[in-house]
């Protein structure tokens, strides 16, 4: 380079500038190995998702699965103030109790038996509608002549038909 | 473990789900913002009087971005999924501006600092030897060249760098300011005003900083403090203190005399939940109280003992940036203490000691900017310049 030329002093920036232009490639380079390829198909999420959640395996089966084995439950169930909650919203999906296909048993059903269960949907709170039972539990289970018991709800309610 | 509630509020009112970490985080970018500010008042304008200032700011402002991306990914349940938001933004919300606006500020304010050390860590790498050479050479980019030409490319090439980082730092400030103000389910938050207001308190909390780092190290390193710069950042400490609080007042001015529906929440909200944070702490204990503490010494700046300017700035800059901390907590908590249907409140919020996102993390993320200030010290001295 001519030495009178100003750019003689000027190495170090074009160093730097390498340097960054080095460091952007890289991050672009670096940003195209991290986006997962199906990103943006249908939208700002990746496209392969859609695909991934249909080809779950059905957990849940609805209260007619557990009609053939438990109809005496799924009789007094229909016919009570609980026949629109699900069995399985109580107890558990029925993958996890029952192997379909063979019709097995594979496991227990949790079943539980806790004041926990019945505030989860009737404690008394300012957000629910006004027009769906809820009660102040303790108060409630007092002036109807209980005990204040951790399943206290079961010895006057049935929970599949509970009143 | 349920929090007091008065009134109705839906399940998803009760829980604040934007915890401390995302106070400190508008906290920490804004005294990046302001530390950036006075370094550009000497790189940019040439103001001679924040000399002693100008590299110290400049370190201080990298050190605490080096961390203000902290808060959040602590706040995150998956932290790992934070660096989704840099590859993947979706332009339809205004946080994807994160990565771009944090990144590209970043480059600038590494170059900015580069440039402006670069001499020194030649001189320190002609000094040394063994590794530390390695080192320094590495920094400077395997070119030695201090030739008074290239030096004076260096301040040409710092000066457009630090005009460019002063619209950036806005930027990413007013960005901030900007996720509150695009709220418009929250009527506490959702103001135009709300970007300016931030980028005003940035200001006060990054000067405040800086006098406070200023006097510190230079009492440890037994170095005069300068009267000049000092007087100075008192000076555009005062500006920045009676705009940014003019504004702050000037919002609930507006709220309160509109007497629209929501002034019913905030009202309360002001006299309730936040009268000790916003009455005691934003405007009368860190914005009066220093406002005339900051005006005695702007005004009678000539007639006053240097001991006595130095301590009044030093009283103003620490309850200045209580001050900020407050209004920041005012904003992000106080938005989150009201129904969204505006007929119920939660009472109190008081963040736990110990939790993942307590007082004890906010406090470890804030000691962080300045173990990295003391280690920079070590590497480049930012005042060595002055010693000769
Ligand atoms: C293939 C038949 C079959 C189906 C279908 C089935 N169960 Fe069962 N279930 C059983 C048998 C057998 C037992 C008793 C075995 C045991 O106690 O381990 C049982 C036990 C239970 C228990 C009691 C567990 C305990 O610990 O006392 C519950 C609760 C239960 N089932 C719920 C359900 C529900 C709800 C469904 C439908 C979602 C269902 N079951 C579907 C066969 C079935
Ligand atoms: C409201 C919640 C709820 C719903 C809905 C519900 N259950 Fe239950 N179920 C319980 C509880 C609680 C127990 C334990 C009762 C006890 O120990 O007294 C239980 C017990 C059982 C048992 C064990 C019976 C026993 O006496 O040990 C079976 C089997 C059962 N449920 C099946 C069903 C089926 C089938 C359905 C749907 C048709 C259903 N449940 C719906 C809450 C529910
Ligand atoms: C998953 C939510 C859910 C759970 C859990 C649940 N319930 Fe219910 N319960 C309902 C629904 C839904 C109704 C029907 C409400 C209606 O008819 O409007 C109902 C109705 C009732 C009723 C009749 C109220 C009336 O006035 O008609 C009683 C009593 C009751 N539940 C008691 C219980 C008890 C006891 C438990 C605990 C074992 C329990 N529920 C658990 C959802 C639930
Ligand atoms: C000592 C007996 C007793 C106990 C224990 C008890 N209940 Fe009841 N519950 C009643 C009676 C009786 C009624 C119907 C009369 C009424 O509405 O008070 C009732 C009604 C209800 C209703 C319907 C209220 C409405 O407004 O329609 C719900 C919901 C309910 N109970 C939930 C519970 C829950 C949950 C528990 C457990 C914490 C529980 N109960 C425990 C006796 C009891």
């Amino acid at each position: 380079m001519n030495p009178e030329s100003p750019l003689i002093h000027a190495k170090h920036v074009f160093r730097a500038a390498i340097l960054l232009l080095a460091v952007l490639i890289a991050m672009l380079l670096g940003r195209s190995l991290f986006v997962p390829e199906t990103w943006g198909e249908f939208g700002p999420y990746r496209g392969a998702a859609v695909a991934e959640h249909r080809d779950k395996p059905i957990r849940h089966g609805g209260n007619d699965s557990c009609a053939m084995c438990h109809d005496a439950e799924y009789a007094e169930h229909a016919g009570g103030e609980h026949a629109s909650v699900q069995c399985e919203s109580c107890h558990g999906p029925v993958a996890f109790h029952v192997d379909l296909e063979e019709g097995e048993v594979v496991a227990e059903m949790p079943v539980h038996r806790s004041r926990e269960l019945c505030e989860l949907c009737h404690l008394r709170l300012e957000a629910r509608p006004a027009d769906f039972p809820q009660v102040d539990v303790r108060e409630h289970v007092l002036s109807n002549g209980g005990e204040f018991t951790p399943d206290a709800c079961f010895e006057c309610h049935d929970p599949h038909s509970p009143i | 473990m349920f929090p007091e509630l008065t009134g109705f509020l839906f399940p998803n009112d009760i829980h604040i789900h934007w915890s401390l970490m995302i106070v400190m985080y508008p906290y920490i970018t804004g005294l990046v913002a302001g530390a950036f500010l006075v370094s550009s008042l000497y790189h940019v304008f040439g103001r001679e009087e924040f000399k002693p200032l100008g590299r110290f700011a400049l370190a201080t402002a990298l050190c605490f971005l080096a961390v203000a991306g902290l808060p959040l990914l602590n706040h995150l349940g998956h932290p790992e999924r934070g660096i989704n938001v840099i590859i993947t933004p979706n332009f339809t919300s205004a946080m994807a501006g994160f990565g771009i606006l944090y990144a590209s500020y970043f480059i600038v304010l590494l170059l900015e600092v580069w440039f402006v050390f670069r001499v020194d860590i030649i001189d320190t790498a002609a000094r040394s030897r063994g590794l530390k050479r390695w080192f320094f050479a590495a920094l400077a980019l395997g070119v030695y060249d201090t030739s008074p030409e290239a030096q004076a490319l260096d301040r040409k090439i710092t000066r457009v760098l630090a005009a460019i980082g002063i619209p950036m730092a806005c930027l990413l400030h007013g960005y901030v300011g900007f996720l509150f103000g695009a709220l418009k389910a929250n009527p506490w938050w959702s103001t135009p005003l709300m970007p300016v207001i931030f980028l005003f308190s940035a200001m006060v909390s990054g000067i405040a900083l800086l006098i406070v780092l200023y006097q510190v190290a230079m009492k440890l390193k037994g170095m005069p403090i300068e009267r000049n710069a000092i007087s100075a950042m008192a000076r555009w400490l005062w500006l920045f203190m009676i705009m940014s609080l003019t504004m702050e007042l000037l919002e609930i001015m507006m709220l309160a005399y509109e007497r629209a529906e929501e002034w019913e929440v905030i009202s309360h909200l002001l006299t309730h939940q936040l009268s000790f944070s916003f009455i005691s702490l934003q405007m009368v204990g860190g914005g009066l109280i220093p406002l005339i503490l900051l005006g005695i010494v702007v005004l009678m700046d000539r007639y006053m003992d240097d001991r006595i300017r130095n301590t009044l700035t030093m009283v103003s800059s620490l309850l200045l940036l209580l001050q900020v901390l407050a209004m920041r907590w005012n904003v992000v908590i106080g938005g989150q203490m009201f129904s969204k249907s505006m007929t119920g409140f939660r009472e109190t919020y008081v963040p736990e000691m110990f939790a993942k996102e307590g007082i004890l993390a906010a406090a470890l993320i804030f000691f962080i900017p300045f173990v990295l200030l003391v280690i920079f010290e070590k590497v480049l001295p930012t005042f060595r310049h002055l010693e000769s």
